[in-house]
């Protein structure tokens, strides 16, 4: 029904229509004012219940009417009705939706009527509303309304049949049948993909005997996607039989700053705090004792922004000096960014101060203890609804479907769900194997060559998959900041000891320019760093420079920032280049150092479109700011 | 004392009520012309028609027999000053048909009772002399909605095709949905055509695709453009695209051309590219035009012949003819299928185009799931046969044949000595034609005839110029499996007959409560 021309009427003809429809409303005008006095006055009289027939066949969305016609029905019905007269009513009301049914298929309130009648009547035919359905299906196989009025009429049959195996089996096959005839039907894979987990657990299959039929949904949708890889219906279904799996939060590492009397803990992902995580000292009968203080997270300025980030302080409400603590996080004491990220098990780190150079700050290798160390083992289980498997063969099975999608690529290079599918699979590999250095390197830059072929051909998403490269390339350039430990958990290796060092060139560093950068998706992972290079990238924002707390340069020219935040915390830094980016005003500048905590900051800002000499020159600038020095 | 015709001037006199012919009657009537319509045969559609099963037989005897007035065929008399060319019907309609030969086939083991069971339930076959298929976009489909003549005719979908090659049938798969639901290509091979079809049905938005081949073979480019080899190929080059010759005789233009009018004919009626009529095609359609024609003022006889067509000598004109009953009825245009044309007028020519044509009565379907309609394509050399050899089945759900009795229909282009020659081999793989031979043998999965008929079918074409221009000459049933190139002539002769004027304009429907237009 799609791509049709309009065909503009002739003004004799368009004269004729107006005049034709003008009668036509003001009659339904009449009706409907008639009707409206009679709600209002609460007349529930067969004279009303006429009215309200005439309006809903003609306007089946005015809903108040089709409220207004049920309390005709229940006020109706109340009056010592028999059982047989209570059928009759609404089974003649069932005619009449039948009806209306038939001008408009796709009406919320038609079927929201049905569904009343039906919960309401004494003994409702849901075999005869299946098979209404089914018919109301085959005129149209993409009817959403249609499919969700299946639903529900397929949840009450199994309520009242035994035989529901049967009756999901059936179901099933009818999506099949629907597919079979044009597989570009959203509802009909999302019925499947509600249908199969049913199936799988009616028919009682162990793991070996699911395979089979989850094999052959992966040969069904790939079928699909061969015959036409632009209708984005199967993908989706295939995206859905992969699954997302849930991918854990990890903690990078902690430490004790004995000067402050503060305990910092990185997260390599944003979490909301829900309870404060547990600090406590081990008294001389190693018994655990709490130690009193708060926590904040370096992030944001307000304080709900506090307690929302990726790294954590902890300042302790009194002055004296641990050798060693130990800090514990409960999944449940956390909120993740997103649903598909979770902390799994309980988590006890251990900070010890060590014993020489007690005056000097020192990061340190945190000693990750989890209490629960089945996280990522052998026992692992992916997609649980549909086909338990183990990590290998989850492996296994995205290496398959990326060897499927890649040879359908060959083919279809310019086929944007292809790639999008590559990134999909790609990016589950990465993320629940593990994979030594070298091939979550290869992951990566094939992320990046893929996300550079979608930024070309699926231009309305340039940002998404720029923002997705930035996220590989990323990840690339910190590889070397990551190990695997013995248990499995990543850490951040800090190499570095050297964090006073009087040699720039001595201290932690990190340098990643001319990379098309738009985003720093895990900044906590740059904790350590000190002096910190990213021009020349695609930065449109600085607010990821506050969880680098121990920075003491920062260089971001030629970028596409317009504005200044989340440095105003950064009690180290020295030196802070904007060169060259999209700042369009001295407020833009000056809002990021308001509560300026450091000392004596050098700011460049030339080649921003605000400056012009005169401009720099009248400026005062407020005391607090006194320690900044503009550079031109 | 036979029924004279009371008005004996008309504006045009149509003889045979073949599908050209019956179009134009329908349409001349629609405008305002007064039409005579006549048919020496007592049932319309005459080479087109379709005939109950007695009726095949009776038609086929006239084939075959010997005309006794052979005498003077040529004899030239006069009539009230004008030329009276004498007509032959029964001898210039055997010109078109050759080496027609039919058989019974016993049913267990009792041949005798074959033809007085088939003449039993003779009613119940509507068989086509030329049987074809109405493409779902097309020329006829479009001429059938817009003239209202769809609404007196019942179609159903043609969606089934198979393909054999290496001994084996394939369904082959034609849309979308054929291609994903196929079991028996690989994925990669999905890919190649589904390629290939997109491109196809849009190939005039992307000449770069073909430019390089354009004088290059259709096959050529399928091969080394699309890289679609093997079985694949074939189903492409005889199912889809639907070639009836040598394949190397397609250029790529014209290869486009063809697959793209299948293409679009594809998913306007569920998932077919052809609908095949009810009741037999042929006459059926030509019927509904003829009604048309009636409904607007013609006049109808049939099993009426024609003695003499009468010549102005001076102007060369037509000018009117003399009937069977000797009455004298004048027009300005004579419309005429070749048949009732004067034999001086005909000279037999060995290169019309001629189909070999097998019209076969089963108790099986050949294939399982075809539905009511199927069509079967063996490319060359498969069975032996130099072009390609199509078999259209059909079962009692398109009305042709009783229950439990299916019907095909075989056709290629003449090659041999005769029609069976051409068509045997091909026969041969769908049902069991040896049932006497080898009882051992015999399988019991293929079907057994129970009658065949074989004849060469002629595309006979006349150029004389010593025809006078107001008669028209409607043409002959092609080889093709579709009306197109037929009604496209239709409207071409309405075209010279009256310039200017609306070819079948659609009547004033009775169903239809469109207010807005007065």
């Amino acid at each position: 029904m799609h791509g049709r021309k309009r065909v503009k009427p002739t003004a004799e003809v368009e004269k004729l229509r107006k005049e034709k429809e003008a009668s036509k409303i003001k009659e339904y005008n009449g009706i409907v004012a008639a009707c409206l006095e009679k709600k209002n006055k609460c007349e529930f009289d067969n004279e009303a219940f006429i009215l309200t027939t005439k309006i809903l066949s003609q306007n089946p969305d005015f809903y108040t009417i089709w409220n207004f016609r049920r309390s005709i029905l229940l006020n109706e019905i109340s009056e010592d009705c028999s059982e047989e007269e209570k059928q009759q009513k609404f089974s003649s009301e069932l005619l009449f939706l039948q009806e209306v049914f038939r001008h408009n298929p796709k009406s919320y309130w038609i079927f929201n009527h049905r569904q009343w009648c039906l919960d309401t009547m004494p003994n409702p035919d849901w075999k005869s509303e299946l098979d209404l359905v089914s018919k109301m299906l085959d005129m149209d196989a993409r009817n959403f309304h249609g499919w969700n009025y299946r639903r529900y009429v397929i949840s009450k049959l199994s309520c009242i049949d035994s035989n529901a195996l049967n009756l999901s089996k059936t179901e099933f096959d009818f999506t099949t049948a629907k597919i079979n005839q044009n597989f570009s039907n959203y509802s009909a894979w999302h019925q499947r993909s509600k249908l199969l987990p049913k199936l799988v657990e009616d028919e009682q299959l162990g793991d070996q005997g699911k395979k089979p039929l989850i094999d052959q949904e992966f040969e069904l949708v790939k079928s699909a996607f061969y015959t036409d890889p632009d209708d984005q219906s199967a993908w989706l279904y295939h995206w859905w039989l992969i699954g997302r799996e849930i991918r854990h939060i990890s903690i990078l590492g902690a430490y004790y700053d004995s000067q402050n009397y503060q305990i910092i803990l990185a997260f390599d992902d944003e979490i909301g705090m829900l309870t404060p995580f547990q600090v406590a000292y081990k008294n001389d009968t190693s018994q655990l004792n709490i130690v009193e203080g708060h926590w904040r997270s370096v992030s944001g300025s307000s304080d709900v922004d506090r307690m929302h980030g990726s790294v954590w302080i902890f300042t302790l409400n009194i002055e004296s000096g641990f050798n060693e603590l130990f800090v514990t996080v409960k999944p449940e004491w956390i909120v993740p960014s997103n649903s598909e990220v979770k902390l799994v098990s309980n988590i006890q780190m251990h900070c010890q101060l060590p014993e020489q150079n007690k005056d000097t700050l020192i990061l340190m290798p945190p000693q990750t203890v989890a209490e629960n160390t089945t996280i990522l083992s052998t026992a692992s289980r992916f997609r649980e609804d549909i086909l338990p498997m183990t990590m290998h063969e989850r492996i296994n099975l995205l290496k398959r479907e990326i060897a499927t999608v890649k040879e359908l690529q060959e083919i279809e290079p310019e086929s944007k769900w292809c790639l999008q599918t590559l990134l999909i699979l790609l990016r589950e590999l990465k993320y629940i194997s593990e994979l030594n250095t070298e091939e979550s390197k290869n992951i990566d830059e094939e992320v990046i060559t893929i996300c550079g072929q979608l930024i070309n051909i699926d231009k309305m998403r340039t940002k998404r998959f720029e923002d997705l490269r930035s996220r590989a390339i990323f990840e690339t350039a910190t590889n070397n900041l990551i190990q695997v430990s013995p248990n499995a958990q990543q850490e951040i290796i800090f190499r570095d000891n050297r964090l006073f060092m009087s040699e720039k060139s001595q201290l932690p560093t990190f340098t990643l320019t001319n990379r098309n950068l738009t985003i720093i998706p895990t900044p906590s992972i740059l904790l350590h760093i000190r002096i910190l290079d990213l021009s020349y990238n695609k930065l449109t924002s600085t607010i990821f420079l506050s969880n680098l707390i121990h920075l003491q340069e920062a260089d971001l020219r030629d970028n596409c920032i317009s504005s200044i935040n989340g440095v105003n915390n950064l009690r180290f830094l020295r030196v802070l280049n904007v060169q060259s980016n999209l700042i369009e005003s001295w407020e833009a500048v000056r809002n990021g150092f308001v509560k300026w905590q450091g000392g004596e900051c050098k700011v460049y800002v030339s080649g921003n479109s605000f400056i012009n000499e005169s401009d720099g020159k009248k400026l005062k600038w407020e005391k607090e700011m006194d320690k900044i020095e503009f550079c031109y | 004392m036979p029924q004279l015709l009371e008005v004996t001037e008309y504006d045009v006199i149509i003889l045979g009520t073949g599908f050209i012919e019956s179009i134009l009657a329908g349409a001349l009537a629609r405008i305002g012309k007064s039409v005579l319509h006549l048919d020496a045969n007592n049932f319309y559609g005459g080479n087109w028609s379709s005939l109950n099963f007695k009726e095949l037989l009776e038609w086929t005897r006239s084939i075959q027999g010997v005309d006794e007035s052979s005498a003077n065929e040529n004899s030239q008399e006069r009539i009230e000053g004008k030329k009276a060319l004498m007509t032959n019907f029964t001898k210039i309609r055997q010109q078109a048909y050759s080496t027609i030969e039919y058989e019974f086939y016993p049913i267990h083991e009792q041949v005798d009772d074959v033809p007085a069971i088939l003449l039993k339930e003779s009613k119940r076959y509507n068989l086509d002399l030329a049987p074809k298929m109405v493409p779902c976009r097309g020329e006829l489909i479009e001429l059938l909605i817009s003239s209202g003549v769809g609404r007196y005719l019942e179609f159903k979908a043609m969606d089934k095709t198979y393909i054999y090659s290496a001994d084996t049938f394939d369904k082959v798969p034609c849309s979308k949905e054929d291609v994903f639901t196929n079991q028996s290509i690989s994925l990669i091979e999905k890919r190649k055509l589904m390629r290939f079809l997109t491109f196809a049905l849009d190939y005039t938005n992307s000449p770069d695709t073909y430019k390089d081949y354009e004088e290059k073979s259709f096959t050529t480019l399928l091969i080394e453009k699309f890289k679609i080899d093997g079985k694949l190929l074939l189903a492409v080059l005889y199912t889809i695209t639907l070639i009836r010759t040598d394949a190397n005789e397609i250029n790529t233009i014209q290869g486009l051309e063809k697959t793209q009018s299948y293409l679009k004919s594809l998913g306007r009626y569920g998932n077919a590219a052809f609908l095949v009529g009810l009741y037999g095609c042929g006459n059926e359609i030509a019927q509904g035009f003829c009604r048309i024609c009636a409904v607007y003022g013609g006049i109808y006889m049939l099993d009426h012949s024609v003695k003499h067509l009468l010549i102005d000598e001076n102007s060369n004109k037509f000018t009117g003819l003399v009937d069977v009953n000797d009455q004298q009825i004048s027009s300005t245009f004579l419309v005429s299928s070749i048949d009732y044309l004067p034999p001086i007028f005909l000279k037999e020519d060995e290169h019309w185009e001629t189909t070999s044509r097998a019209i076969v009565i089963i108790d099986k379907f050949i294939h399982e799931e075809s539905g009511d309609a199927s069509l079967t394509v063996y490319p060359p050399e498969t069975v032996k046969n130099k072009y390609p050899v199509t078999v259209l089945q059909f079962s009692a759900g398109t009305q042709t044949c009783p229950e439990d009795r299916y019907v095909l229909y075989l056709s290629t282009k003449a090659n041999g000595q005769s029609a069976k020659e051409d068509l045997i081999n091909a026969l041969d793989k769908l049902i069991n034609l040896s049932v006497n031979k080898d009882e051992d043998i015999v399988s019991d999965t293929k079907p057994n005839p129970l009658f065949a008929l074989f004849y060469r079918h002629k595309k006979r074409v006349v150029s004389s110029s010593e025809i006078p221009e107001n008669i028209i000459i409607a043409s002959d049933p092609d080889s093709s499996l579709d009306f197109e190139e037929a009604t496209i002539q239709a409207r071409q002769y309405f075209e010279k007959m009256c310039p200017g004027e609306e070819f079948l304009p659609a009547g004033p429907d009775p169903d239809d409560e469109d207010e807005f237009i007065v």
